[in-house]
């Protein structure tokens, strides 16, 4: 074997060795990356495992509702203006008839003439009637 | 001899067990630096660490008992996308904890650092 026989053998060895050598580094390196997406998987699961676990168990009633609206508010007291109105209205109510009875006794007392008086009080009635007739 | 009845040329059988005794010896090698990653080896024994491949390690240990009888251990790590199993002796797999698996992910970054500077640090990346 000549001189660039065995040169050539020499180069073409290194660069099998240089081959050989590139894929083992590569395969340590790839190794450490991969073990490193598995262990962050891991560590990941792990931890929502311990999250789920730590979260108590209660189970959700759905038989009653989520919130309970009360419609009849609590009795409150009336301001003075509300107070007021109130009066009114039971004053007008009471003083309706009163009113009634006062003009009805007016008319019958400017309707009593003493000749009237003289034929008695059985037919007051018609008097009266007759005095609220004219009023009007 | 397989390289051969798989029909493969003189040469490239050749080639074949050339490249086959390169990768061993450059294990060889990186199992020594891997041995050396988990302090100095106890008198009397032996440690290797290496990388068969992207998700096998190999831990071979070697050393002599309280009564003068030597023992050997070796351990399989193998790593799955879903946890890390490993076998000790031929024995049957079981997933590490992840205490554990943290302590091989240690090991296996500081493999990958010494062994790039102390053997491929000519390599053109």
């Amino acid at each position: 074997m000549n001189n660039h026989a065995q040169e050539h053998l020499q180069n073409s060895d290194k660069l099998m060795a240089d081959s050989v050598r590139r894929d083992r580094h590569a395969i340590a390196h790839e190794a450490a990356e991969y073990i490193e997406a598995v262990l962050e998987r891991l560590v990941y699961t792990q931890e929502r495992i311990g999250e789920l676990a730590s979260v108590p168990f209660e189970p959700k009633d759905y038989t009653k509702p989520e919130s309970t609206v009360t419609l009849d508010k609590p009795a409150s007291k009336p301001d003075a203006f509300e107070q007021a109105l109130i009066d009114v209205a039971l004053s007008s109510q009471n003083t309706v008839p009163k009113i009634n009875e006062d003009a009805a006794r007016v008319l019958v007392e400017q309707s009593l003439k003493p000749d009237m008086i003289a034929n008695g009080l059985s037919n007051l009635e018609d008097f009266a009637n007759r005095g609220l007739a004219d009023a009007s | 001899m397989l390289a051969k009845l798989l029909g493969y040329k003189p040469k490239q059988v050749e080639e074949l067990q050339k490249r086959t005794a390169i990768n061993r010896s450059l294990l060889r090698r990186e199992a020594e630096i891997g041995g050396l990653l988990f302090g100095p080896i106890p008198k009397g024994g032996r440690r290797e660490f290496f990388c068969l491949d992207k998700s096998t390690w190999i831990w071979h240990e070697e050393w002599v008992d309280a009564s003068g009888k030597k023992q050997i251990r070796n351990t399989r790590y193998d790593i799955r996308p879903t946890g890390i199993l490993k076998a000790q002796n031929g024995q049957s797999y079981h997933m590490v904890s992840l205490k554990e698996a943290n302590h091989l992910r240690m090991a296996i970054h500081a493999y990958a650092q010494q062994v790039s500077q102390k053997m491929y640090s000519d390599l053109v990346v």
